[in-house]
C-alpha cells in the first residue's frame, strides 16, 4: 500500500500539469523535493487511527524536515 | 530623562510617566524615532517608517492628556505593527513584492483597538514573505538582523517585531503566530511574546496564512506589558469568524499572585528529542526558579504529541495554498522561489489528507488537554536552538541534521496547532550571548494564568532586562 500511494516524480508531473503549474523542469524538480516529504507526512497521518475516541499512537518515528 | 533611558522603559513604566506628566508623548515619540534612525540601518526591523504620522499622533495624544482626557496605559505609546496588519492609508506589504503597493482603505481590528486606546503606529515591521517562514530572511526586503549578533537570524515570521522591541526601537509590537511566529522571534531576540488562545484577538484586517492556525499576539519587554496589550486588544469581533466570546477581564489583575501551589508539567515525549544542551540547561534552571517560588514541577506524558507537527504542517500548508492559489498561478514568479515552492506544495494535498490531518490534530489537542487536567501549565523551551546564522539552512541538534526552520518551530508549532495560550519569556543566554526562551502554556482562555506565571518568573530574574549592545 505504501508503494501504491508513494508520489513518484512521474505522478507528480501529471498532478502539476493538472494543477496548472508552470512546467519548468528545474523548478519542478525543486518543487518535487518539497512535495515528496509532505506526502511522507501524509502517509504517516493516514496510518494513525484518528477516529475521535482512539488513543493516539505514532506507528513509527516521525521524520523531521 | 535621556533618550536611552526612555527607549529602555516598558509600556507600564512609560505610561506611569506620561500619566504623571513627567514625560510627554512627544518626547517619547522623538526618543524612539531617534533610536530607529540610529540603529535600524544595522537591523532592518522596519519595512515602512511612519515618522511624521508618529509625531502628529504623539502631539494629539499630548493635547488630549493635557486637557485631562487620559485614556489609559496605551495613551501616547508608540506601537510597531507587523506589516500584515492593514493600516488605512499606509501600505501593507505582508513582506511581499505582490503587495508592495497595497494601501488598505480600512484599518485592521488591531489598529482600530490600539487607536481607541490612544496608541499610535510608529512603523510597519519586517516579516517573512506572507508570514510563511520561521527565519528572518526576506528575498525582497533583506533579512531582519538579530540585535544580539547581527549575523544571526531574528526568528520569524514576526521578525521586525522581535528586533524592534529588543533593540529599543519600539516598546511593544504586535505580531501574528501560526506556527511560532510571535514566540520564536521573542525567544531568539530576548523579549517576551504571547500567543493568546485561538480567537482571543481579532484577525480582522490581517493578511491570512492559515485560517485555523493564525493568531495575533504582542511582543513586549515583560509579561506585564503583554497583559496590558491583551487588555487593549482582546475581545469578541464578529468580523473574525474564529473570534471567541471571553469574559471581560483585566489581564493585569492577578499578575502578582505568583506560582505558589501551581502544578507545572514538563512533557516527557518529543520535545527533548532535539534540544541543544545550552537550551536544556537554561530551561532546567528556569524550572528550578519556578519551583523555588512554590510551584510543583512534574513530568507529564502526552501520548501522540509527535503527531501534531506533521498534522499542523499539512493543515497549514493546505490552507496557505488555498488562500494563495490564484496568485500563485498568475504571478508565481513574483514570490521568493523558496516561499513559492512551500505554498505550491500545498496544492498537492488531497482533501482526504487535509481532513485526516485535522482529525489527528484534534486528537493531539485532546491529548494535551488531558495533560492539562493534571497540571495547571506546561513548560518547555521555546525553541530547540538559539539564533542560527542568517544564511544557515541546516543545523545539527542532538546528532540530527534538520532544517533551521524545523529546529526553531518544532516546539512552538505544537501549541499553535492546539490553539492554546503560550508565552515565551527570556530565561538565559548561550556562551555566545544569544538569548534563550522559556515557554509556558495553559488551558484555553487561561491567558491570564500564563502571564501570571511568566510575571512571577520575571520578578525574580533579570534576563528580560538585558539589552543588546548596539
Amino acid at each position: 500500500m505504501a508503494d501504491e500511494s508513494r508520489l513518484t516524480y512521474e505522478k507528480f508531473l501529471v498532478l502539476a500539469q493538472l494543477l496548472g503549474l508552470a512546467m519548468d523542469e528545474s523548478r519542478l524538480q525543486d518543487l518535487y523535493a518539497e512535495v515528496e516529504p509532505m506526502y511522507q507526512r501524509i502517509d504517516l497521518l493516514r496510518s494513525v487511527d484518528s477516529t475521535p475516541d482512539a488513543p493516539l499512537e505514532a506507528p513509527e518515528a516521525v521524520s523531521e524536515g | 530623562m535621556s533618550q536611552d533611558e526612555l527607549t529602555g522603559l516598558t509600556v507600564a513604566q512609560l505610561a506611569r510617566r506620561i500619566r504623571g506628566k513627567d514625560v510627554s508623548p512627544v518626547e517619547v515619540a522623538d526618543a524612539f524615532l531617534r533610536r530607529i534612525e540610529a540603529v535600524d540601518p544595522k537591523l532592518n526591523a522596519f519595512i515602512t517608517r511612519l515618522d511624521d504620522h508618529a509625531r502628529r499622533a504623539a502631539a494629539a495624544a499630548e493635547a488630549e492628556i493635557m486637557a485631562g482626557e487620559y485614556r489609559g496605559p496605551f495613551h501616547g505609546i508608540p506601537v510597531g505593527l507587523k506589516d500584515l496588519f492593514w493600516t488605512k492609508g499606509v501600505r501593507t506589504t505582508s513582506g511581499s513584492l505582490l503587495d508592495a503597493d497595497f494601501v488598505p482603505t480600512a484599518d485592521s481590528a488591531v489598529a482600530e483597538r490600539l487607536q481607541a486606546a490612544g496608541a499610535y503606529c510608529i512603523g510597519k515591521l519586517h516579516m517573512t514573505e506572507f508570514a510563511f517562514d520561521g527565519t528572518s530572511r526576506n528575498h525582497h526586503y533583506g533579512p531582519a538582523r538579530n540585535p544580539w549578533d547581527t549575523s544571526r537570524m531574528a526568528g520569524g515570521s514576526s521578525s521586525g517585531s522581535g528586533v524592534a522591541v529588543a533593540s529599543g526601537e519600539a516598546p511593544i509590537a504586535i505580531g501574528t503566530d501560526t506556527g511560532g511566529s510571535v514566540r520564536v522571534p521573542a525567544a531568539l531576540c530576548g523579549v517576551t511574546g504571547l500567543k493568546p488562545t485561538y480567537g482571543l484577538i481579532s484577525r480582522y484586517g490581517v493578511t491570512p496564512l492559515s485560517w485555523s492556525m493564525d493568531h495575533v499576539g504582542p511582543l513586549a519587554r515583560t509579561a506585564e506589558d503583554a497583559a496590558l496589550a491583551l487588555n487593549a486588544l482582546a475581545g469578541r469581533d464578529p468580523r473574525d469568524r474564529a473570534s471567541v466570546e471571553s469574559p471581560t477581564q483585566d489581564y493585569t489583575q492577578n499578575l502578582d499572585r505568583g506560582v505558589k501551589g501551581l502544578r507545572i508539567g514538563v512533557p516527557r515525549e518529543y520535545v527533548w528529542d532535539m534540544v541543544e544542551p545550552e537550551v536544556r540547561g537554561a530551561f532546567d534552571e528556569a524550572v528550578a526558579v519556578l519551583e523555588s517560588l512554590g510551584a510543583e514541577v512534574v513530568e507529564v506524558s502526552i501520548p501522540g504529541l509527535e503527531l501534531i507537527n506533521p498534522a499542523g504542517s499539512v493543515v497549514q500548508t493546505s490552507e496557505a495554498a488555498t488562500i494563495h492559489r490564484s496568485r500563485l498561478l498568475a504571478y508565481g514568479d513574483r514570490y521568493d522561489p523558496v516561499i513559492r515552492r512551500r505554498f505550491e506544495s500545498g496544492l498537492f494535498i488531497p482533501a482526504e489528507a487535509y481532513l485526516t490531518a485535522q482529525r489527528v490534530r484534534a486528537g493531539c489537542r485532546r491529548s494535551i488537554l488531558d495533560a492539562l487536567e493534571r497540571v495547571d501549565l506546561l513548560a518547555t523551551p521555546t525553541t530547540s536552538i538559539a539564533a542560527p546564522l542568517i544564511e544557515q539552512e541546516r543545523v545539527v541538534v542532538n546528532g540530527q541534521d534538520v532544517s533551521t526552520r524545523e529546529a526553531v518551530l518544532r516546539i512552538t508549532r505544537i501549541f499553535s496547532a492546539a490553539g492554546l495560550p503560550a508565552v515565551s519569556a527570556p530565561c538565559g543566554f548561550t556562551a555566545e550571548r544569544l538569548p534563550i526562551g522559556l515557554q509556558l502554556v495553559g488551558k484555553p482562555l487561561a491567558d491570564a494564568l500564563v502571564l501570571q506565571a511568566a510575571h512571577a518568573y520575571q520578578t525574580v530574574t533579570a534576563w528580560h532586562t538585558a539589552r543588546p549592545g548596539l
